[in-house]
């Protein structure tokens, strides 16, 4: 799937750009802007104004965008600077989760979150999602207050497959890349650190999760 | 599987952490003897300043309104040796004897608006083809982990230096809160390589966390300053652009609001230098502002009179810089600027002009005669001289602009 949307994703993203901003890293790694229109995906839409739809001025030395004048990128290969832009993105996302919609950075962000964003993330687990959202006044209550462990071992597995597959691919995918062995092993890895963590809420354990997820090279490669 | 280059890289970037010691600051610039480390930071007051509020106060008799407007008593400005205050730089009053000012540096005839203007004082040339002074000063020098500091972009010409925006530094101080992530399955994951230097013990980064940590638990606020000293201290840079953005460009409503604007600039400057001075380098007692050259600038000066809006409109015909550094005598003043009022002017507007200097002693003249005009690249040929740069090595000022001798220790 993550390869059929690939072109369809560099379409979106030609489509949108005032001007060239096509750089990618060196090495095969994503354009900074395939990156911003992937993470979106991965949030059901999700926005935040620290990694919003463009590419700010101040994220495009992070994401390693080109210089204009000469065409090559200015960070040839992802670096610190990403992980903080990814760690600082990521957080964003989570706390629009727990922020009042009327102070949403975006206007469509409560209409997600009450929507699209729990059956996105939450498929394998929507039995259990919707009888937690039915004792909460919101899908947000549900993200902020409601925590991990209160999902049992079995959908708490299938939901980190299903976070693993949205960001990194399928199994076969993922082996692909060659940067890991074993993708059962780094599934169990993470459900077991998740589950670990398990009493804080669904948007501190999404947090943790895809912090890791999309500093993954098989997310940050074509 | 890793790429060899990936490889090299990220051994050069382990190496570099590994290199260092444990989270002590003395320990990242345990130079080896005979260096010493340095820093360079530019402070770009953004709008255009209407130097005679700060850094070229009117010294003289209260003139006409309608040649130029002030809006203080000429002789209640403060002054600290050499160094006359202006109402909006007093915030650096403390630091008078680290200081020296660059009065009537001329910029250009007409206004070539902010950009071109803000690039010439950074840069000290008109050529779009050079950086700012940190990108060029990068070429001579081998670039640490994070580059350039900066807060809103620096022009990098035909260049591509590593830039970190200083925004991609907050939150370091929280690390180690939470139990780090670990699988075996990481083979050549780059960002995982780094991610795990982050978080590891002896690393640069980790020394960046700390002192961002110990900010924070001096009761700190954390600001721009902060994150660019800890940048600093930590060994990930030595070069950084700060923008302040104080609504100086008052083409309408000049008194008091430009005033205001730009003291509360000087403020944030005097709390930057502030904070370097608490910051211990090493063992030898110098704080990081002992060895930080910093160039404080603005794009141009205000013109004299006020306009139909009671406004100032922008003046490229005189401007100031400051600097602070190691290479420097402090308490210094040089150049200067003058009124030519309305009677002697060709459109019969008053306007504010730099004055020649005497290229030996730096003083203003009255005459041209065996004397220079201060522009741009003269300041920039200083910094490069401040830094210990040949001036061979630098390309983007030209070999010809001499450089303010006077103010540098021999």
């Amino acid at each position: 799937m993550k390869r059929l949307l690939m072109p369809i994703l560099a379409a979106a993203a030609a489509a949108m750009l005032p001007f060239e901003v096509q750089a990618s890293f060196r090495g095969g790694y994503r354009s900074p802007q395939d990156l911003v229109i992937s993470i979106h995906h991965v949030f059901a839409g999700l926005r935040s104004a620290r990694c919003g739809d463009m590419l700010s001025p101040d994220d495009r030395s992070s994401l390693g965008d080109n210089n204009l004048q000469t065409g090559e990128p200015i960070v040839d290969l992802p670096g610190t600077p990403l992980i903080r832009w990814i760690d600082n993105c990521v957080a964003a996302m989570m706390t629009e989760l727990a922020t009042p919609p009327e102070q949403q950075s975006s206007r469509e962000n409560a209409a997600i979150i009450e929507r699209d964003f729990v059956p996105h993330l939450f498929a394998p687990a929507l039995s259990r999602m919707s009888a937690l959202r039915a004792e909460q006044s919101s899908w947000a209550e549900v993200l902020t207050r409601r925590t991990f462990s209160e999902l049992t071992a079995g959908d708490r597995d299938q939901v980190v497959a299903h976070w693993i597959e949205l960001t990194l691919g399928t199994p076969d995918e993922i082996e692909a890349f060659g940067r890991m062995r074993d993708p059962a092993k780094f599934h169990r890895d993470l459900t077991d650190y998740l589950s670990r963590a398990g009493a804080s809420p669904f948007n501190e354990i999404m947090k943790r999760a895809f912090s890791i997820l999309l500093k993954r090279d098989e997310f940050l490669l074509y | 599987m890793m790429q060899r280059r990936d490889f090299l890289r990220l051994s050069g970037q382990a190496a570099l952490f590994l290199g260092t010691g444990p989270s002590l600051i003395s320990r990242a610039w345990a130079a080896p003897a005979g260096t010493e480390p340095w820093f360079f930071l530019q402070i770009h007051h953004s709008g255009g300043w209407d130097v005679t509020l700060g850094t070229d106060p009117w010294l003289g008799a209260r003139p006409d309104e309608a040649e130029m407007f002030i809006e203080y008593d000429p002789a209640g400005i403060e002054r600290a040796g050499n160094i006359a205050f202006g109402p909006s730089m007093l915030p650096l009053k403390p630091f008078a004897d680290r200081m020296a000012v660059v009065n009537g540096i001329f910029m250009s005839e007409s206004d070539n608006g902010h950009e071109a203007a803000e690039n010439y004082i950074l840069s000290g040339s008109t050529s779009q083809s050079w950086g700012l002074l940190p990108v060029e000063v990068l070429e001579t020098r081998p670039s640490k982990l994070l580059g350039i500091l900066h807060n809103q972009g620096v022009y990098a010409g035909s260049r591509s230096p590593v830039l970190t925006n200083l925004n991609s530094l907050r939150g370091l101080h929280v690390t180690g809160a939470e139990e780090p992530f670990v699988t075996d399955q990481d083979q050549g994951n780059r960002l995982s390589e780094i991610a795990k230097e982050l978080s590891s013990s002896d690393g640069n980064l980790k020394e960046l966390a700390d002192i961002l940590s110990r900010f924070a638990a001096a009761g700190e606020q954390l600001e721009d300053a902060h994150y660019l000293a800890a940048g600093f201290a930590s060994g990930l840079s030595q070069l950084g652009l700060l923008r302040l953005t104080e609504n100086l460009d008052s083409h309408a409503s000049h008194p008091t609001n430009h005033l205001n604007s730009q003291k509360s600039g000087w403020e944030k400057v005097a709390q930057l230098l502030r904070v370097f001075e608490s910051v211990e380098l090493g063992s030898s007692g110098r704080s990081l502002l002992d060895r930080t050259t910093i160039f404080i600038t603005s794009e141009f000066a205000r013109t004299a009179a006020l306009n139909t809006s009671q406004g100032k409109d922008h003046n490229p015909m005189t401007n100031s810089v400051v600097l602070l550094g190691p290479g420097l005598k402090g308490n210094q003043v040089v150049g200067g600027s003058h009124l030519v009022p309305r009677r002697r002017s060709r459109n019969g507007m008053s306007y504010h002009i730099a004055s020649p200097i005497d290229p030996a002693t730096g003083r203003a003249l009255d005459s041209r005669e065996n004397a220079m005009i201060l522009r741009p690249e003269n300041l920039a040929a200083t910094v490069v001289e401040l830094l210990g740069i040949s001036r061979r090595r630098f390309g983007s000022v030209s070999p010809k602009a001499a450089s303010l001798t006077s103010i540098l220790k021999k």
